[in-house]
């Protein structure tokens, strides 16, 4: 199947008064259609700035390289209008905080409506009806009401459903999800996820999401990327990655998740030492100063992305066969 | 005590007008303001007098006398109530226009600069700052002797040019604030066009401080109004606005106080309750700064 979005190479920096900050490196990944890619890592490895990129939404001081093709129309680097023409309509976005991410005047009719009547050429009326469906299409209670409500007055919960109301008003075929539960309260976040997997299946639409929750990919993902340092370390199946994950990072990742089944008082396992900062990764392979298996060579030389059966990996020395089990 | 910003299903206007409504000063300024305003626009057709007529057999005669007129007439006979309130209306209209018309030009200057910032922000703002820079009570004088004395469009022109440079520099200010916010980037996200960001979801979150402004400019203008016609450079014989009554009251101060004290009177009664109102605003508007 052909990819729907197509990245490739692409490259974030940020210029700052102490010089350039290397945000993403060499980010290449393919969408097919109907996919869900989960894309893992911590705080500032670089998931939520490529997406950014790609939606053509980086702060002034960026500076972006290589291609994003969503179908035929290449995103980065593209003038505004054209940008225009397409986010929103083929390609939309749900934010981390549905508290701040919803204009405080506009009501909830509006905001959806905005975008269909810019894209589609809906007048109020029509806008309205389909901004009811949409409102019950994502679940929210009482939809007729809420149309004329202003986001104040809705729960957390309930804006996130309005702002995926509001990405799916044209169809896309593409959904960026950036840390879509991160802001809400556990038992939201499930009804959330459950939502956006159940709205995937039904309009075969490719899904983006970024997360640092491996849990969260786990449910709903059909592929995983994991980042660190602004690269990727390794990316394949979900059932790969989680089975039998082959880079240390990732590894430790998922060791440090909390495991309801673990008996007694088990200590959480935390992966020692800090992010890297990006204004000054480690020499060689950037995880190396937190590796349990680092050796001179992951300080001196930087692994290369080797990719074989479906799966690839950064790593000089991958962890194979049923290690991890 | 302190009320806490919660979100309430009444919603921020009907809130705002409820921290309003329970603002004595602003409350009893406002009905204040439209008492002043209604007798200006209305009071005048009501009165035997006309603005410029001339009373042969009462001349220079004090307020509360055996005749019609109320608060006196000036030195030519003319009736002071109806002279005041053409006044009041005159410089009421000029103040309400030279506050809107500062109001949209600032509005849009200043969040257009703000939005899209780098280059065309500064040489937006240095504009600005280079025409606070002018000395306007000179341009004015030079506009005025390019024109008829007193054309009211002068008038404009000149109190407008100044208006809107501190309401430009406000909504700057505030759009510079508001154009990092998540909702922006999402507005971004589903393709929203520059002037859709700017008009549907940058102004209208700009509007509290702008109202506060605003209403707190109309009293700059009518002052200001007061001050060019004061030196005969604003409104002209016969017509009247409070700055020339003003003056011509203060030609005939030791004699006939009351020719000043009445034009002076409604002018500060009207400066006061407009600041009063615009500070009432400000509180209903921004309970967390007070």
């Amino acid at each position: 199947m052909s990819a729907v979005l197509s990245i490739r190479d692409l490259a974030v920096r940020f210029a700052t008064p102490d010089g350039e900050v290397p945000a993403v490196n060499a980010f290449s990944l393919d969408l097919a259609a109907g996919e869900c890619v989960g894309i893992v890592g911590e705080s500032g490895a670089g998931k939520s700035q490529s997406f950014l990129a790609v939606m053509g939404l980086l702060a002034g001081n960026a500076s972006v390289s290589g291609s994003a093709r969503l179908g035929e129309t290449e995103l980065l680097g593209n003038d505004r209008n054209a940008l225009n023409a397409v986010r929103g309509s083929k390609l939309a976005m749900i934010f981390q905080d549905p508290m701040t991410s919803l204009t405080p005047h506009l009501r909830v009719v509006d905001q959806i409506g905005e975008s269909l009547m810019r894209h589609r050429g809906f007048t109020k009326a029509q806008a309205r009806s389909r901004a009811l469906e949409l409102l019950r299409l994502v679940q929210v209670t009482d939809a007729e009401r809420r149309l004329d409500q202003y986001p104040h007055e809705l729960s957390g919960g309930m804006r996130q459903r309005v702002m995926i109301a509001i990405a799916l008003a044209c169809d896309p075929d593409v959904l960026i999800a950036d840390e879509p539960t991160t802001a809400l309260d556990v038992t939201i976040q499930a009804q959330i996820l459950a939502l956006l997997a159940q709205l995937k299946r039904e309009r075969g639409m490719s899904m983006v999401l970024v997360t640092h929750d491996l849990g969260v990919v786990a449910g709903i993902a059909d592929r995983v990327v994991v980042m660190y340092g602004g690269r990727i370390v390794e990316h394949g199946s979900v059932k790969d990655i989680l089975v039998s994950p082959q880079h240390p990072y990732t590894r430790a990742l998922l060791a440090s998740m909390p495991r309801i089944d673990e008996v007694g008082n088990a200590p959480l396992q935390a992966i020692g030492g800090q992010p890297p900062n990006p204004r000054r990764l480690p020499t060689g392979c950037a995880f190396h100063p937190r590796c349990a298996l680092a050796t001179e060579r992951c300080a001196a030389e930087a692994p290369l992305l080797s990719v074989a059966s479906g799966r690839g990996v950064a790593c000089h020395f991958p962890i194979r066969g049923g290690e991890h089990d | 005590m302190t009320e806490l910003a919660q979100p309430s299903a009444r919603g921020f206007w009907a809130d705002a007008w409820r921290r309003l409504r329970r603002n004595r000063a602003a409350m009893v300024s406002a009905s204040l303001i439209v008492v002043i305003s209604l007798l200006a626009f209305i009071g005048p057709s009501f009165s035997p007098h006309s603005f410029d007529a001339i009373d042969w057999d009462h001349m220079a005669v004090p307020p509360g006398g055996p005749n019609d007129h109320w608060l006196g007439t000036d030195r030519l006979g003319r009736d002071l109530y109806v002279r005041t309130l053409a006044g009041v209306q005159i410089s009421l209209q000029i103040g309400l226009l030279a506050t809107l018309v500062s109001l949209c030009i600032g509005v849009a200057f200043g969040a257009t600069a703000g939005y899209l910032g780098g280059r065309i922000d500064n040489l937006m703002m240095r504009f600005v700052d280079i025409l606070y820079s002018l000395p306007y009570i000179f341009i004015v004088i030079i506009l005025s002797t390019l024109f008829d004395r007193g054309n009211i469009l002068v008038l404009f022109l000149a109190i407008g040019a100044v208006g809107w440079l501190t309401m430009a520099r406000i909504v700057r200010g505030q759009t510079l604030s508001i154009k990092r916010k998540e909702f922006i980037e999402a507005a971004l996200a589903s393709g929203v066009g520059t002037g859709s960001i700017l008009a549907r979801h940058i102004v209208p979150n700009v509007i509290g401080p702008v109202i506060i402004y605003a209403t707190l400019t109309i009293p700059q203008m009518i002052l200001f109004e007061s001050f060019l016609s004061f030196l005969g450079l604003g409104v002209q014989e016969p017509q009247a606005s409070l700055g020339s009554l003003i003056n011509e009251g203060a030609q005939e101060m030791e004699s006939a106080v009351w020719m000043l004290l009445v034009p002076a009177g409604f002018l500060v009664t009207l400066l006061t309750c407009f600041n009063f109102l615009g500070d009432g605003l400000r509180d209903a508007l921004d309970p967390r700064e007070r």
